[in-house]
């Protein structure tokens, strides 16, 4: 483990016991997060990272079930902590910003009463109104026109990009160790995309907390993370820091990936697309999960690869680099 | 807020319409029955009548009829000689009583157990309660009723099966119960409470398994909903986490408690006769028998009145607990 770990995971399944079979949502995934940084997860819808990142503090709701794993923050494995210990974690140390601003706010509540009683929650100390005038202190941080004003509207008054700012509001609310953005800008509009995400950076740099990037889309990638995780079919297939990855990446999917859209750092002919389409997770292929689409496909591809280290800071999982 | 209390009036203009027609063009003479059947004198026939218009056509004493309504006069019933809002006041807290009785019962026990049974999802519990909402809703009310009847009066002996009990030395509103309350009349009110048992049981049962199922599929709707999940990661926790569930659940269960209320009201019909009931479903049903046109008239406006504003309670409910409604 680095000095500098805030976060490691430790080999996590998650299987969904569906009527239909087993679905491995998540198949042994390793990897770390490091302090203040932000780690990008990128792959295809369903491929595994929303599931995997609610997995981390145990919000997974059956049929789905953590079946091994460890998740190590600040030495602690919270896979094996009491569910009360756990819910002082969420929303305090490690917080979650999630995709459709829509959704997550309770519709008969106001904006800052989420705020505040997320405060609340993890500070029961404080009164009501020290609480309502901190939300409105954070209203102001995450740039909340008329922050009083605002805190007593429903979210139904508010647009998607300012409901998303009350999310990113509840998020940083307690100053969290790691902020979780699962698809932040997914639901809103292009020009609001680059405000919050901007907003997301400077969070983060402001409170040195460390943020996981769910995307699937490298332009955001391109222009914020640190560092990349690529994930296919519930499994890591690479791992870059950002400029290696779009530069030089190893992984026949994440080449086909990075092929399928305009590349800020390479100039392409005429984009491509990945051959077929994202495996059945119940019965997935043998071996290595994207041989069926691989344009290098090996005979040794019938068996798993690992993640093996194949310069500092670059792991990938392919028998084409088996040394 | 008063732009909707007035769209109550086509309402109520409405319901008076469908019920005089429905009421008058049955092929009978009430005249010749209220003046005393067939060997009443011809001459009391026509005063008959001349006093309910009856010789003017159907359209006219309508409007006369919607006009005496709103200026207060709900005419005389032909039956008992009394004005029919002196009958309605003398029976009506009979018929108030039980359904707020019942009312209380379908929501006493509607509510705990669907919450139950959203808690205790897809196990035989949850089973059970499906099963007694199917039977709550197709099993017929007097049925039902004579069933209890045969159980706790016949066969054990427990229950009085007929008649509303006694009034309290002091009465104030006519809800018996109540009254016993407000006197201290506890003799009164136990005697009360064992008479109101099988009419109020057999009026609850049949709404019940639709409030606990609305119950049940409210709770797990509002625990599956993404701001649930979003609350669980903001950590919120014991009271604060479901303060959320149990005012977004409410929404619904408003609805569904104002309907059944609506219910409770016309099914006091049956359940009023086959327990003696003196309520308005008794009043109305004797009414209908003697073809006692204000006394019919009167009974469904009471109800309709009470049913609209059960309705206008239920949108100010909505009002209050959702800001996304506005009236």
């Amino acid at each position: 483990m680095y000095l500098n770990t805030l976060l490691e995971v430790r080999d996590l399944r998650v299987y969904f016991y569906t009527y239909a079979g087993v679905v491995r949502a998540v198949d042994g995934v390793s990897f770390s997060v490091r302090k203040g940084e932000i780690l990008c997860i990128v792959g295809e819808t369903g491929c595994g990272k929303s599931v995997m990142s609610r997995a981390l503090t145990r919000m997974v709701k059956p049929p789905g079930r953590i079946v091994s794993g460890e998740v190590l923050f600040d030495g602690i494995d919270l896979l094996k902590l009491p569910e009360k210990e756990l819910k002082k974690i969420r929303g305090r140390e490690i917080s979650y910003v999630y995709q459709d601003p829509g959704s997550v706010l309770d519709p008969l509540y106001t904006a800052g009463f989420h705020v505040a009683e997320t405060v609340l929650t993890h500070n029961s100390s404080m009164k009501f109104n020290e609480v309502w005038g901190k939300a409105i202190r954070i209203f102001r941080e995450v740039l909340i026109p008329d922050p009083e004003a605002k805190a007593k509207s429903y979210p139904h008054e508010l647009s998607g990009g300012m409901k998303q700012r009350v999310v990113i509001a509840t998020a940083i609310a307690n100053t969290p160790k790691l902020i979780i953005a699962d698809e932040p800008t997914t639901a809103l509009d292009v020009t609001v995309q680059a405000q919050v995400m901007e907003l997301i950076r400077s969070l983060k740099n402001k409170y040195n907390s460390s943020v996981m990037l769910i995307t699937h889309n490298l332009g955001v990638v391109a222009e914020v993370c640190d560092r990349v995780i690529v994930m296919y079919a519930g499994k890591i297939v690479e791992v870059a820091l950002v400029e290696e990855l779009f530069t030089n990446p190893l992984h026949p999917y994440t080449q086909g990936l990075l092929e399928a859209v305009p590349n800020p750092l390479r100039k392409v002919e005429r984009l491509r697309s990945i051959h077929g389409s994202v495996p059945n997770m119940i019965d997935l292929p043998e071996g290595c999960r994207f041989n069926p689409r691989c344009p290098h496909k090996l005979q040794l591809c019938n068996k798993e690869p690992e993640l093996v280290e194949y310069s500092k800071d670059h792991l990938v999982s392919c028998w084409l680099y088996k040394r | 807020m008063i732009r909707r209390a007035l769209t109550f009036i086509p309402t109520i203009v409405g319901v008076l319409i469908l019920t005089f027609v429905i009421s008058h063009v049955i092929p009978a003479d009430p005249a010749r029955l209220w003046a005393g059947g067939v060997k009443a004198r011809p001459e009391i026939i026509e005063l008959m009548r001349e006093k309910y218009h009856l010789n003017l056509p159907i359209h006219e004493q309508l409007v006369l009829y919607i006009r005496d309504v709103f200026t207060g006069n709900w005419r005389e019933s032909p039956m008992t000689k009394r004005p029919v809002l002196v009958d309605l006041a003398e029976y009506f807290p009979a018929t108030a009583e039980l359904a707020i009785v019942a009312g209380l019962i379908q929501i006493a026990l509607g509510i705990p157990l669907g919450l139950l049974a959203a808690l205790k999802r897809d196990t035989p519990v949850d089973h059970l309660i499906r099963v007694l909402a199917l039977i709550g809703v197709s099993a017929p009310a007097f049925w039902l009723a004579i069933a209890l009847q045969w159980i706790f009066y016949y066969s054990l002996g427990l229950l009085p099966a007929t008649s509303r009990g006694i009034p309290p030395s002091q009465t104030y509103t006519g809800l018996y119960i109540f009254d016993s309350l407000l006197t201290g009349d506890w003799n009164a009110l136990v005697i009360n409470l064992r008479h109101i048992a099988l009419p109020s049981l057999t009026l609850a049962f049949t709404g019940l398994g639709i409030i606990a199922r609305v119950v049940r599929n409210t709770t797990l709707d509002v625990l599956s909903s993404e701001f649930m999940d979003f609350a669980e990661a903001r950590g919120l926790s014991g009271a604060k986490f479901y303060r959320h569930v149990v005012k977004n659940s409410s929404i619904p269960i408003v609805t569904i408690a104002g309907l059944e209320f609506g219910m409770l009201l016309s099914g006091a019909i049956v359940i009023e006769t086959v327990f003696s009931w003196p309520g308005i479903g008794l009043y109305a049903v004797n009414a209908i028998n003697s073809l006692d046109y204000p006394a019919i008239m009167g009974s469904t406006l009471l109800i309709s009145l009470i049913f609209i504003a059960v309705n206008f309670i239920v949108d100010i409910a909505y009002a209050i607990i959702d800001p996304r409604v506005r009236l």
